[in-house]
This record gives structure tokens, sequence and C-alpha cells, in this order.
């Protein structure tokens, strides 16, 4: 596809120099690297600044329910598996509301990306602390610094074998663009942690803060004990030193590839089913 | 005939699969059977018993009288041994008190039998009395075990033999034959779960809570062969959200729960509702508030479902009473789904969800997706312009394509939104949408078959029930003089034909089997109507007709005015107090 194809008329109404801009160009040049009629693609999001997302990208798209954008699109996936479908939300979202879904994810292995958009804040209600906030960062919620560990999420992914788990950074779009065609063609869950600065609510994780922590790694992802270094080095380096980049991949039969070589394609046009002969195990 | 058999004995000792066996058996030669389990929450140790109801007539519910007791061990006598009467049979094992007792454990050790074959060495015995035909017994133990371990299935057969010589000394002058075609034994959930295949269901989503669960067992069971999948979530929020994802991709998908579990997918249905996502809630209830008690039945959760979801949308509410409505709603729960692009909820309870009917089959079903477009719209759809998803059209139904359908690009939204489904705060676009959404509630009531079923008698008095709560009172349907209004379709309502229906009654009096009179209270909410009597039942259990009629006794005394709350005839205390165990 084309990016006139894809886009729309509406102009996004985020803040001015948010992250949410470089990511959507991200999507949108990683969508016309692939081979695709904009109605096989179907975005779909939660609630937050990042939810709106799928409204300025025209293809299909499902704005669904904060943090359960995972299983929305999982049954998007499995109806049709010949759907590119991705997923998009933020920390908030993903990690908060919706974490028991992202650690039943890692083994459900179903051929979505899901690109969390990682603030470390909650932008859209407006400045409490999120699950990936530092230690110590004011928030509405605490004032005097949040006194609670960030929830660590990229080791948890490489911990449960996620099929594939990567860093990318919103200041960054060339390379984001490219880890989400990576996302996308690679079979499998694939997730992508998106390092991203809120410049309202965020005084702490600028881009300049990041400029000089983030750097594009280049080790084997293959190999799980050099992944799980790369996936703790911001917690062993107190956020020195963030690698982007594929941090960790396997590769393994999908939760849709599964299930259509059980069953075949769920999707078909709904027909009556004879059920005559499912009624001998009623008799005797 | 009217024989009724109850089978009891300890959790994991095989009382279901005798009751399920015993039904069968009587099936197969045209009896009409209803078996009804009750059991507690527990895996090992608490008593389970079924009540196995067998005729050559009409019959729609179980019945209190025990005419054959089957008991392995003293609980079973404990707890039925006041429904016995002079002519009732008492088979068990050496523990019971009184009646014929067979050495089970003695037999089974000197024969070298498996351990399981006491359920049927009692069985047995009770079917040579009744003069049942032994090979046809034969046949039915070779389908069940055929394909398991030759030992089990040995020693059944061997156990069968032994049980018809042991009833030699107990012969009774009844005789057992075909009295029709062999029926099929369906309980409420395998016939929804049937229902849903048959309406072209391919997807179901669950996380697991009984009475639902049942159903995606069965569902399951027949999996390979209706070439479906079941998936079992990691919590009723994913249940739901992935059978909404799949129905917005086009597939019919269902899921279903209970009312804790059903709590959690409140989220869901809103969401469903504003996205108009068509999506089945199948929600068998259970005795609450919150856990409650588990295993036992109840209708109270009707203001749960009404009440689902934040905001005002519309909602079809489906409540079938009996198997083969069972069957019909749940594929029609599919259609209207789709054709109204809604939340359709199916209702059941533990009652209807696990009793065992006999029918003799089930009609076929039609299939109409509505408006969702399967096929490529040949209209160009310009660059930057997104399908028209939300048209504000008469009907209230707008067209939906589904994802890889060209030129259908569109954005199912939790926001309010336009037509072309771009998010929008305006004022006059909102007013469009909620206009449109809620003129889908009188498009379906002209065009659908919303008003309740009138058995009909011709009496000037008549009673009301939702549900389940059909059987019990068909049962005693010949000897009362009332009309029954059966509501099946709850909601939305006709205010104008139901009251135009209740105008022609003297008396009215609602029959449920909760506290909280939930049918009665709901429509007082849309129809003008002041009930004479209420009859109530909480304990747990289902109304039994003998306490219905009793129930109708004491109002005729009182000109059918005023309130009548069931109790059982027994308590439960001693065995179903789980640390006494």
């Amino acid at each position: 596809m084309n990016i006139a194809q894809i886009n729309t008329l509406e102009k996004p109404q985020w803040c001015p120099g948010c992250g949410d801009f470089g990511i959507l160009m991200a999507i949108k040049s990683a969508l016309t690297a692939l081979d695709r009629d904009p109605s096989e693609v179907v975005i779909v999001s939660g609630i937050g600044c990042g939810g709106k997302t799928p409204h300025y990208i025209r293809t299909y798209g499902y704005e669904g329910l904060h943090g359960r954008l995972l299983p929305l699109a999982l049954g998007i996936k499995i109806s049709n598996p010949d759907l590119t479908v991705i997923a998009i939300g933020g920390d908030g979202d993903g990690l908060s509301e919706g974490g028991n879904h992202l650690l039943h994810f890692a083994r459900y292995n179903v051929d979505i990306t899901y690109l969390l958009q990682d603030n470390q804040v909650y932008g859209l209600t407006t400045g409490q602390s999120s699950p990936t906030s530092h230690k110590g960062f004011r928030s509405k919620t605490y004032p005097d610094g949040t006194p609670i560990e960030p929830v660590k999420h990229i080791p948890m992914l490489v911990s449960q074998r996620a099929s594939f788990v990567a860093a990318g950074y919103a200041g960054n779009v060339k390379h984001l663009s490219q880890l989400i065609l990576e996302g996308i063609r690679h079979r499998g869950f694939s997730f992508i942690n998106i390092y991203q600065p809120c410049i309202t609510w965020n005084y702490m994780n600028g881009y300049e803060w990041y400029q000089s922590r983030v750097y594009i790694t280049d080790h084997n992802p293959e190999d799980f004990d050099t992944a799980w270094q790369k996936a703790n080095e911001p917690y062993n380096t107190n956020w020195e030193k963030i690698p982007i980049g594929v941090i960790y991949k396997n590769q393994s039969i999908t939760l849709d590839e599964e299930i259509v070589n059980r069953v075949g394609k769920l999707i078909s046009i709904p027909k009556p089913q004879d059920i005559s002969g499912l009624l001998d195990r009623f008799s005797i | 005939m009217d024989l009724n058999i109850k089978v009891a004995a300890l959790a994991g000792e095989g009382a279901f699969s005798i009751g399920n066996l015993l039904a069968k058996l009587f099936a197969k030669l045209g009896y009409n059977v209803i078996a009804y389990p009750e059991y507690p929450s527990l895996i090992k140790g608490g008593l389970n018993v079924v009540h196995v109801r067998v005729s050559d007539g009409k019959i729609y519910s179980p019945i209190h009288r025990t005419d054959v007791l089957l008991s392995i061990g003293k609980d079973g006598y404990k707890y039925l041994k006041d429904t016995l009467h002079a002519e009732s049979i008492v088979i068990g094992d050496d523990q019971i008190p009184e009646g014929i007792k067979v050495n089970v454990n003695d037999i089974i050790q000197k024969q070298s039998l498996n351990p399981k074959v006491k359920n049927m060495l009692i069985t047995s015995v009770l079917l040579g009395i009744l003069n049942y035909p032994r090979e046809d017994v034969r046949n039915a133990v070779n389908k069940m075990f055929g394909s398991k371990s030759k030992e089990i299935l040995d020693s059944n057969l061997r156990a069968i033999d032994i049980g018809y010589e042991i009833s030699n000394d107990y012969r009774s002058d009844r005789t057992i034959s075909r009295v029709g075609p062999r029926k099929y034994i369906v309980s409420g959930n395998e016939a929804f779960g049937l229902g849903a295949i048959a309406g072209g269901m391919k997807l179901a989503c669950f996380y697991p809570m009984t009475p639902a669960s049942s159903l995606f067992h069965f569902l399951i069971s027949v999996k390979d062969d209706a070439k479906i999948f079941v998936l079992q979530a990691e919590d009723e929020i994913a249940a739901a959200n992935i059978a909404v994802g799949a129905n917005y991709a086009g597939v019919r998908a269902i899921t279903g729960t209970s009312g804790g579990g059903f709590a959690l997918m409140t989220e869901t249905v809103s969401m469903a509702g504003i996205a108009e996502t068509p999506i089945v809630f199948f929600v068998s209830q259970r005795v609450g508030p919150s856990t409650g008690m588990p295993t036992w039945t109840e209708q109270a959760d009707l203001f749960q479902i009404w009440g689902a979801g934040q905001g005002d949308f519309p909602k079809i509410i489906l409540a079938p009473g009996t198997p083969i409505q069972a069957y019909t709603y749940m594929a029609e729960a599919l259609n209207l789904a789709q054709r109204y692009q809604l939340p359709v909820f199916v209702l059941s309870d533990k009652f209807l969800s696990e009793t065992s009917f006999s029918v003799d089959g089930f009609p076929k079903v039609e299939v109409d997706h509505g408006k969702i477009i399967y096929d490529n719209i040949l209209e160009e759809l310009p660059n930057t312009k997104r399908f028209s998803r939300y048209e504000a059209q008469d009907d209230g139904i707008s067209r939906m394509p589904v994802p890889g359908v060209r030129g259908g690009m569109h954005v199912a939204s939790s926001y309010e939104h336009m037509e072309d489904s771009f998010s929008t705060e305006s004022f006059s676009e909102r007013v469009k949408q909620v206009e449109k959404r809620s003129r889908k509630i009188s498009t379906i009531l002209e065009r659908e078959n919303t008003l309740p079923t009138v058995y009909s008698k011709g009496s000037k008095r008549a009673i009301v029930v939702w549900g389940s709560q059909i059987l019990p009172v068909l049962d005693i349907h010949s000897s009362i003089d009332f009309d029954i209004i059966h509501f099946s379709w709850v909601y939305p309502i006709d205010s104008g034909k139901i009251e135009s229906i209740f105008k022609n009654y003297d008396r009215i009096g609602f029959v449920e089997n909760n506290s909280n009179m939930a049918l009665y209270r709901f429509l007082r909410m849309f129809v003008n109507v002041d009930a004479d009597f209420l009859i109530m039942k909480y304990t747990g259990r289902p109304l039994f007709p003998h306490q219905l009629l009793s129930a109708l006794e004491n109002l005729e005394n009182r000109d059918y005015r005023g309130i009548e709350i069931v109790r059982e005839d027994f308590d439960t205390y001693e065995l179903y107090t789980p640390w006494r165990y």
C-alpha cells in the first residue's frame, strides 16, 4: 500500500512534540513496506493518548477498552489469520489494567504485533504515576515522589520466552519503523516497548534524558543468556544504558496456525450447520 | 407410568453416570425422562443425587416422591427417606438401613471385579426387578465402555449378569418394554451447545464457572466434528473481549459464564453496545449473592443482566425454559446479534443447564447475518474517506463490513463517533447516534415475536413465569384452573401488547425461583401490572410440582391474594455443611 491510501484528513490532536507523532509515522511507514491492501490491516487500541492512533491510519481498527486490547486483537487474528493485526496502547493500559493479559500473551503466541507506548506516566488522565514510573518520580499521585519500583516487563517477557521482544525509541522513527516492520513480519507474538517522552507530564524522562542513554544493540537476540542481560541492562545500570532493537526472539508455531491446523479457518459466511451427526452420543 | 428413581452416592462414586445410563436406557425404549442432578461444591465426598423421572406420558420436571432409591452409602437414604412411600423399592450396598442390601464389596472381591462397578451391580438389580431387557443393557454398556479398557467393560458386563441374578428373588410384575421410538437424552447446556453449532457458531471463549462450564465441556467434546474452536481465556474479561474481536472479524462467537464471571464482562457489554459489535453472552444463573451456593439453582440475576454496562444502548435478553427452546433460542440469538448488531443475552440457570431431558430430535434452524458485509464492496472508497459504518439508517441498523472486505475501512469505537466512525464530541452527532441506536428497539419490536407464550385453558386466572420455571408449572397445568404466561423473550418489551394480555385476567400471580421477584419487578418498569399473588422459592432448588400445588391451595383460601414462600420439606444441614465431612 502507499501512504496516500492510509492517510486521513483529520490531524492528530496530541500535545505538540508528543512521541505519539513519531510512533504514528513509524507505523505508517512500516505499513507502506508491506504488500497488503489497507483493508487487510486491523489496528486495535485501548484507551489513552496513544489509543487514538487507529483513527489516524485508514485501515480497519477497533478502539476498545482500557487494558483489553490484547484479547480483542487475539479474537480478530484467530478468526481471520489472513489479517495483519497490530495492537497499540500505553504503559498504564498494558501493564496496570491489562497486566494479566500480557503475561498470558507471552504463552498464547498469537501472531500479532503489540506496540507498548512507555512514557512512564498517565497522560490522558492528567499525570498520575504509571507502572513504569521511576522510583522518586513526582506525580499527581505521589507529589513526594513515587515510592515504588517500576515494573520490569521486558525481562518478564524474556523470562516467559515470548516470541519476539524488542525495544524502540519514539525519538528514532527510522529505527522504530524498521523494528515495527520486523515485528509484523515475525510469525508469533511480537512485543515492542517504545520508550517515549511525555512532554506535558513527565519532567524526568524527556528527549534529552533518552538521547544520552539509548543505544542500538546488535547482540544475537536468539541467545537467551545475552538477551536476559540486555533486557535487564536499564535496571542494572540505573538507566544509564537503554538498549533498543530486538532483545530476544524465538520461532515456534503460533496459536492462529494451531487453530487452522486443527479446525481450519474460522472465518466464513455464517450458514446453518447440520447437527445430526452429533446426536449419536445422546442415546445408547 | 410415572416412576421416580433417585440415584445417590458420594461424589466420585458414579451417581451421575448411572443417572445418565438409566435416563438413556429408558429413553431408548421411548419413555420420557427427566434427570435432575444435585451435588455440593466438592469433588470427593459430598452426596450426589440424580432424580430420574420416567414416564410414558408428558413430563417436564423432577418430582419429590421416591419410588426407587439406589443408594451407595447411608447418606442417600438419610437424605431421601422422607420421600419414600409404602411401595418404594430401596436397593443399596450393606450400609443402607433397610431394603435390598447387596454386599457389593464382597461380590467385587470374590469375582475379582473392578471396584468401580458397585453402581452397576445395584443398578442391574433394579433393571432385573423391572424386567428391563437384559440384552439392551449389555449393548448400552458395550457402547459406554467399549472404547475403554477391556477389563472395565468385562467387569461391567459381569456385574449386569450378577445383578440380574440377584434380582430373581425380588422380581416385580412390572415389565418395561418399548412405548415409542428412541429418544435422545440431552442436558440444557448440551441443547444450548447444539443450538450454537447449528446456528453457525465457530468460536466459544470461556473461563470456567459452574453452571456454565458444562456447555463448553460439551462443545469441546464435539469440536473436531463440528469444526469449532473452544478457547479457555485467562479471565472472563479476556473471554468476552476475544469473543467481541471474533464477531467484529465476522466470526460467530459466544462467551459464557455465571453471575460472578459476568460481573467482570460488564464493561465489554457496554463496548459492544456503542461499537455495535454483535455478541452473544450465555449466562447460567446460580445461587448468589457472590459465590453463594455454586451448584444450586436460582433465577435472581435479571437486573444484573439488564443493567450490565454503563450508558444507554439496546440489548436483547432471552430466557428459554425448555431444552428445545434452549436449542432454538441459542441459534436465534446468533442471528439476532448479527441482525441488530448488539449484545444478546441467553439466560439459563443451574436447573435448566444441568438437568437432562428426553427429546425426539431438534428442528432445523435458519441463519441470517443481516447487514454484515462479507464480500468486497464494489463502490470506490476515495482516499482519506472511511466507510460510513454508523450511517443513521431509519431502522437503526447500519452496514457492517468485516476486516478484509475491500473498501470497508472504519474504526469500531468505544468512543462516541460520527457516521464515518471517527470519534466525536459533537452534540448533534452524539444525538444522531443515540437515536440511531435506540431506533433498533422499535425495529426489534416490529420485526420479532417478542410476546410471551400463553398456555391457555380459557381461565380468568394466570400464572406468570420466566425461564426454566415453566417446567414445574407445566407439570401441574392439567390439574389447575390457570392460564400460564411464559416469558422466554424478556427484553425488549412491547408494553402495550403485554398489558392487553394481562387485561384478560382477574387474578395474576408470579411464580419465581428467587427472593427478589426479578421478573415481576422488571416488568413493572414497562408494563402496568399489579400481581395479586406471588410464589417464591429461594432454597437453591427448583420449585417442585407438589410445592406449587400446595402453595396454590393455600392461596385459594385467601382468594388468590398474598405471598407464598416455599421452603423445603427437610434440611440438609448434616449432609451439606462442609466442616462436617
